[in-house]
């Protein structure tokens, strides 16, 4: 659905974007994840075009996006970048009615974009009056009333309560149930875990990591961990291993197969009793801080 | 203290010097300049470039300055949570609207030092006045000063009221205009009881236009204090009286 | 799409106080226009063509109108894009193919009519008033209308200008300062030559059209620089369009 090569941004000398090469498969969830400042919304304005890029190409749907296509692939395209946009003076319905306008939808369109947000109920208020969850809602229904292919959505769960952000989620896996590709942002990593297909991660404008969620947990090695009724004595002999004691165990990081079989053959060796040995649970969360050296995620 | 103390710390960055200082500094130009081009020259010096540089400053201008002002004072407050921190602290809203409006009246006397320098300048480098400024416009500043405050408490409790910048000017510029009409209808009493009329009342004083007599009197002088002291109260009052009924939203 | 546009700014306007602003600038010009009746004089002169008071009252017109329009036009810009900047307005149009040039063009083109209406009802109810007034005197219609197409020229000119600057600037206070700073340059108009008036544009253009002159023998006629003022809608236009292109590159 989206494809870039070598994309960049750079203002004056300060490069916010560098190298990116997108690959965003149609259909799916793609998680789209960095600390913040780490050129995220850069990149989403890139693809909108609203930016112009210093270098690098951007494909959307097989065309180049560019200044002369943009208005075409604009009408399959909904976004939500930065704030949900709104007309504070006028109702629910009333905004609605702006972009059903505007891109020249039927009726039907925006009906079926705010019964998606549940929003149907709140569309005579004034948006002055909506909860920072209702405008959230309002922005994406806005976005989804042109029944995109692609939908880019920039933090949509910032500022909203766990209820909310599980109403966001629920929303993102039906959308993809129904075939649009969705790209969503954050920089909380536990917001689009799960719905996410595809995760793609950035870290100070460049791709630290892009593939699926099983590929992300197979690039790191989980820790080893040694039960034993000798934790001290244990942890001294493996000293060289950098181990050190997690409570009544031995903890061994970064250990492959050959390692781990060698730590194990020395305390045998030395008369340890070995009662276990097994890897951690280890959560994407442990997999992000190795990714940004710890900033952020 | 306090609190004005925190008003002021909330103006910072807020350009309202560009108000305080092109405002008057506009009305002097303009003044001097309509006297290099049209050829008349300052006849009674002093009195003549005051007459040009302050009357029409004092029918307009001057309020709407006043009104952008208060605008700008109330700006920070509409903007995110700023109202509930506002009105959460354990302080009454009369002292609220006092705040604001103590703030306006420093801003509004420096506009008139900016003034008064800005005639002396012009009066001395371009024109070449004799002696110094008569000492009954110094008088008269400080009338002008005071006029100010009711304009300054009621563009205050409309800037309060209204979330727009801009709407509470275009009332000020009504407001203006009207007091305008009165004077020149020469309906005088109401145009002394309207805070925007009585502004230009403080300014002709002296200058013996519309309804001025020409020379400063204890009269016209105490009359304008006593007015613009009593409607600045009633006016607070008022104002801190509707912001005790009304939600914070 | 810039006809669809132009229907949605109709529809913003709502609840934006948008038409008794205008209203405000209509009543406030009409108000002080009734000046010139109240004046001492004016009662006695409704049926003397000598003492022409449709010029009285057409001068005084121009005079209200160069009072009001500056601030209450910068008024009506600064609300109606203020919207924009508050609302992520901007973006939203974007990503729906409108670009914020032509969102700037679309909000003049609406608002644009309600200057248009507004000026154009304030010249009717003047007149209106005249003759309510009694005037008698056969009404100077060529010279009326020249006026109002005068004033309809340099409101919608500055209007485009307001439009402009808050859109460049999300700060109000620069665009209400700028109205408030011409209202002074409007009045020096008045008091200096033609020629030096030419060069305050577009405040200086309300000066310009003033159609009469009061001298010590009485109210005259003049002849205003119609041309200088169909320039400046010219090079005020073609200005517009330029900027407006301008916003098109810039990026968000």
């Amino acid at each position: 659905m989206i494809t870039t090569h070598d994309l960049g941004k750079t203002y004056g000398d300060r490069t916010v974007v560098a190298n990116l090469d997108l690959r965003v498969p149609e259909g799916c969830v793609y998680g789209f994840l960095g600390p913040n400042g780490s050129g995220k919304t850069t990149t989403m304005k890139m693809l909108l075009s609203l930016v112009r890029p210093t270098t690098g190409e951007i494909r959307i749907m097989g065309r180049p996006m560019e200044r002369s296509t943009r208005r075409e692939l604009l009408g399959h395209i909904g976004a939500l970048i930065e704030t949900p946009p709104s007309y504070e003076h006028l109702t629910g319905r009333e905004n609605m009615r702006l972009v059903k306008r505007l891109l020249d939808l039927d009726e039907g369109r925006t009906t079926r974009a705010v019964r998606t947000v549940r929003l149907q109920d709140h569309l005579d208020k004034r948006v002055r009056d909506y909860s920072l969850g209702m405008r959230q809602r309002l922005g994406i229904a806005m976005a989804l009333a042109r029944e995109p292919r692609l939908l880019i959505l920039d933090e949509p769960t910032n500022g909203l309560d766990p209820a909310g952000i599980e109403e966001i989620r629920r929303l993102l896996a039906q959308l993809a149930g129904d075939g649009t590709t969705v790209m969503v942002s954050s920089h909380l990593l536990g917001e689009i875990d799960r719905t996410a297909t595809v995760l793609g991660i950035l870290g100070e404008g460049r791709m630290l990591f892009q593939g699926t969620r099983d590929q992300l947990l197979a690039r790191s090695t989980p820790d080893v961990l040694i039960d034993t009724p000798e934790p001290e004595r244990a942890t001294a002999l493996t000293a060289r291993w950098s181990a050190y004691r997690d409570g009544p165990a031995v903890r061994l990081p970064g250990l492959d197969r050959t390692g781990t079989a060698r730590v194990v053959a020395h305390l045998v060796h030395e008369r340890v009793d070995v009662h276990g040995v097994r890897r951690d649970a280890q959560s994407l969360e442990d997999v992000f801080m190795d990714l940004t050296g710890g900033r952020g995620l | 203290m306090g609190s004005v103390r925190a008003e002021f710390l909330k103006l910072r960055r807020s350009m309202s010097w560009v108000v305080v200082v092109l405002l008057p500094l506009t009305a002097v130009v303009a003044g001097a300049v309509n006297t290099v081009v049209a050829g008349e020259p300052l006849e009674d010096h002093w009195h003549t470039l005051w007459l040009r540089a302050v009357v029409f400053y004092g029918l307009f201008p001057l309020v709407l300055g006043v009104a952008v002002l208060a605008s700008l004072v109330w700006r920070v407050e509409h903007r995110g949570g700023n109202w509930n921190a506002l009105m959460g602290r354990q302080v009454s809203s009369l002292h609220v609207v006092v705040g604001k409006t103590a703030v306006l009246a420093a801003l509004a006397a420096a506009m008139q030092a900016v003034l008064v320098v800005g005639i002396v300048v012009v009066g001395k480098l371009v024109f070449a006045l004799p002696g110094t400024l008569p000492p009954e416009y110094f008088l008269v500043s400080a009338v002008i000063v005071l006029a100010c405050l009711p304009v300054a408490a009621f563009q205050s409790g409309l800037s309060m009221l209204m979330r727009s910048f801009a709407a509470p000017i275009a009332v000020a510029l009504l407001a203006s205009a009207a007091g305008m009409l009165l004077w020149m209808t020469r309906i005088e009493a109401l145009a002394l009881l309207l805070p925007h009329g009585l502004v230009g009342r403080a300014t002709q004083m002296g200058t013996g236009m519309l309804a001025d007599s020409g020379t400063v009197t204890a009269g016209a002088v105490t009359s304008v204090v006593v007015i613009a002291l009593g409607l600045t109260a009633v006016v607070t009052l008022g104002t801190a009286a509707v912001l005790d009924r009304r939600d914070i939203r | 799409m810039i006809g669809r546009a132009v229907a949605n700014e109709f529809a913003k306007m709502r609840r934006l106080r948008v038409v008794p602003v205008a209203a405000a600038m209509t009543v406030g010009v009409v108000a002080l226009s009734c000046y010139a009746l109240a004046a001492p004089g004016f009662p006695e002169s409704v049926d003397d063509p000598a003492e022409r008071p449709w010029q009285w009252l057409l001068g005084s017109m121009a005079l209200a109108v160069l009072l009001v329009s500056p601030v209450l036009l910068a008024v009506l810009a600064s609300r109606q894009v203020d919207i924009e900047h508050r609302g992520g307005g901007w973006l939203l149009s974007q990503t729906s193919g409108l670009t914020p040039g032509a969102l700037c063009r679309a909000k003049f083109a609406a608002s644009g009519a309600v200057v248009v209406a507004a000026t154009l009802a304030q010249s009717g109810l003047v007149a209106a008033i005249g003759g309510l007034a009694g005037i008698t005197v056969t009404f100077p219609v060529g010279q009326w209308l020249g006026y109002t197409a005068s004033a309809v020229v340099v409101n919608l000119v500055l209007f485009a200008l307001h439009l402009w600057l808050a859109a460049r600037t999300a700060n109000q206070l620069v665009g209400l300062g700028a109205g408030v700073l011409g209202v002074f340059a409007a009045v020096s108009g008045t008091g200096m030559s033609t020629g030096v008036a030419h060069f305050l544009p577009p405040w200086g253009y309300y000066a310009l059209s003033v159609p009469v002159d009061v001298r010590e023998a009485g109210v005259v006629s003049l002849d205003p620089p119609y041309l200088s003022v169909a320039a400046l809608g010219v090079a005020g236009g073609a200005l517009f369009l330029f900027a407006t292109r301008l916003f098109d590159r810039r990026e968000v």
